[in-house]
């Protein structure tokens, strides 16, 4: 589903050149959960963000379902995310200014030939999967964390996404909290086959999904 | 799409009451000021009917004489003859100004009158709403006859047809022609008449040597300097053997209205109507920087593009100057009324003029002018904005 071969990343400064990755080399292969773990400023959201072309590498190839995204314009790119891709996290990420059901909505406007009303539709639907259909109405700061994240996966599941990125999900939450949210995300995962890389710090939810990548300084360490 | 911008744009600008309301403020008053800044320049220098003759008309009254006894004299009508026979003249007229008085229902109302001959119908162009003008012939013979304006048409006969009937002054006027009202700032003689008498009309009255004075119309403008030497040379043959120094009291347009103090004023004003929107306009965008970073990141990342996100931020900027526009539309019009009251009908206090202030034509340009500018605001900060990168947007704007 995702391939990346040879992947760095490298930062520059005026005074200094960070190495973020490395030679990174992966495969997440369809309907997978996988989990990226590894102390902070390993380069966990940057493999992500490559992961989820919000970010260019500065060498090495990325395939998606099997086709090479180089040299791709803004426009493709912005398409390519809009299709294939959800994204969660840590700090939900949401828009003060809509509601709960206008905040969902967002993917579907970049996507031609969805009308209002069947936005709405699956937004609404999206909303109950997540099991916030009686909020819809509310403004993001009338909810808690826990139900703003839940907001954050209806909005990256109403698409229908192939695959979810979600970074540090669970961080700014308390464990009860983190529990619900990753169960919604197995279950989206079991039930839908969606295909789902999570960074999380947390041994307890890493250990839950089908395979860990450990990261050290821009490296996979496994 | 458009649902949703409309949408989103509503809640930014309630986020931002205060900059939103000084924007749409600053719009619409900068529009207000400029539509009713032009029609009043229109209204005191321009060539707009009635005064269609303005640039190149001198208002000749007399002239002084370096210590003379009467300070202040106003040569016989042959020597307006030989004004009117100079050469780069193409029409003189010749008015005297004047009040009348009349009762009407006990109450006592004045307007203000002009006394003057057929010429004037060839150097103003009014509109005729009934009856017609009067003709040299009747200029020249006295005849107790008035063309009035359509307020004072209103104030006297109400809707009933004035043609026929009088105006119970004394003299008794029969009306012959109603014009439609005319917008004026000052002005003198036909320029602020709310009734014209023939000329001679006057001398029925109680001064039988009047002094009237001559509305010169040169062939073209660049005469004008011309025509009042050859005034100065018919007046000193005439009028000054003594070769003192003679104050003449001829004056264009701009001579007349202080065309320089206006300037200034007017470039004060404006300069204070356009700091409010220029500080707003500053404000509004740091604001919008600073605090939509993240929902760019986040459009972004669930598929909008650069230019999409532009189109976005365009179209918020576009339906806030509209409504500044339509709102700066209104306040003309609403305004435009309290200067006609204040500044322009100077005629009297009962009969207050019926016209509008209101140019079209500005206004079309002042909001045309705000949609420019709002889209130029709105297009140079969105396109900005819209290319900012997306894991930037998302690490910078923690929501
Ligand atoms: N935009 C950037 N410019 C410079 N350095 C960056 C930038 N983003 C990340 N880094 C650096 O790259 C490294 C990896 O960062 P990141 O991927 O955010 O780590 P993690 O998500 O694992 O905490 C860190 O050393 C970080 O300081
Ligand atoms: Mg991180």
């Amino acid at each position: 589903m995702i391939k990346l071969t040879d992947v760095e990343k490298v930062y520059r400064t005026s005074t200094i050149e960070t190495m973020a990755l490395s030679k990174v080399n992966i495969v997440i292969n369809k309907g997978e959960f996988v989990s990226i773990m590894g102390p902070s400023g390993c380069g966990k959201s940057t493999l992500l963000n490559i992961m989820g072309l919000l970010d260019e590498p500065s060498s090495g190839k990325i395939e998606i379902d099997n086709t090479l995204i180089s040299g791709y314009a803004d426009k493709r790119l912005a398409h390519m995310r809009n299709q294939k891709l959800g994204f969660i996290f840590q700090s939900y990420h949401l828009i003060n200014d809509l509601s709960v059901v206008d905040n969902v909505e967002i993917p579907l406007l970049y996507r031609k030939g969805v009308s209002g009303s069947e936005r709405r539709k699956k937004a609404l639907e999206a909303l109950e999967k997540v099991g916030l259909n009686s909020r819809t109405k509310h403004y993001p700061n009338q909810l808690s964390g826990g139900q703003r994240q839940r907001v954050a996966i209806a909005r990256a599941i109403v698409g229908n996404p192939e695959i979810i990125l979600a970074d540090e999900p669970t961080g700014n939450l308390d464990s009860v909290m983190g529990e619900e949210i990753m169960n919604i995300m197995l279950q989206l995962n079991k039930t839908e086959g969606t295909t789902i890389v999570m960074v999380t710090h947390d041994e307890n939810m890493a250990n839950k999904t089908e395979r860990v990548i450990r990261f050290f300084d821009g490296r996979q360490v496994n | 799409m458009l649902k949703n911008y409309i949408k989103i744009a509503f809640r930014v600008m309630l986020r931002q009451k205060f900059f939103t309301a000084i924007s749409i403020f600053g719009i619409s008053f900068t529009i207000m000021v400029f539509s009713i800044i032009a029609s009043i320049t229109a209204i005191t220098f321009g060539n707009d009917a009635p005064n269609i003759n303005r640039e190149r008309t001198l208002y000749y009254r007399g002239f002084t004489v370096e210590g003379d006894q009467f300070r202040f004299s106003a040569p016989e009508p042959v020597f307006y003859d030989q004004v009117e026979k100079l050469a780069n003249v193409e029409t003189m007229g010749r008015y005297i100004a004047g009040q009348l008085t009349s009762f009407k229902n006990g109450k006592k109302t004045s307007i203000d009158v002009v006394f003057t001959d057929e010429k004037v119908w060839k150097i103003y162009k009014h509109d005729l709403l009934e009856g017609r003008t009067f003709t040299a012939d009747e200029a020249r013979g006295a005849q107790s006859i008035v063309v009035i304006t359509e307020s004072v048409k209103k104030h006297y006969f109400g809707d009933e047809k004035a043609v026929g009937q009088f105006l119970e002054t004394t003299p008794r006027l029969r009306v012959i022609g109603v014009i439609k009202d005319f917008l004026h700032i000052g002005g003198v003689g036909p320029e602020a008449a709310q009734a014209f008498i023939p000329l001679n009309r006057y001398h029925f009255g109680a001064n039988k040597n009047p002094i009237y004075s001559a509305i010169i119309v040169a062939k073209q403008q660049s005469d004008l300097p011309e025509i009042k030497q050859s005034l100065s040379k018919l007046i000193n043959e005439r009028y000054n053997p003594k070769k003192r120094n003679v104050e003449l009291w001829a004056n264009d347009v701009y001579e007349r209205n202080d065309f320089g103090d206006y300037l200034a004023i007017m470039a004060v004003f404006i300069f204070f109507t356009m700091v409010i929107p220029a500080l707003n306009l500053v404000g509004i965008n740091i604001g919008r920087i600073a605090e939509r970073r993240s929902e760019i990141g986040i459009r972004k990342a669930f598929g909008a593009s650069s230019s999409v996100l532009a189109g976005q931020f365009i179209a918020e900027s576009i339906i806030i100057t509209l409504i500044g526009g339509l709102l700066g539309v209104l306040l003309t019009y609403a305004c435009s009324g309290l200067v006609i009251t204040h500044i322009v009908a100077s005629n009297d206090d009962v009969i207050a003029s019926n016209s509008v202030l209101i140019h079209w034509d500005v206004i079309m340009y002042a909001v045309l002018a705000s949609l420019f500018f709002g889209l130029l605001s709105g297009a140079v900060p969105a396109w900005r904005m819209s290319r900012l990168h997306a894991v930037k947007a998302l690490k910078n704007g923690n929501l």
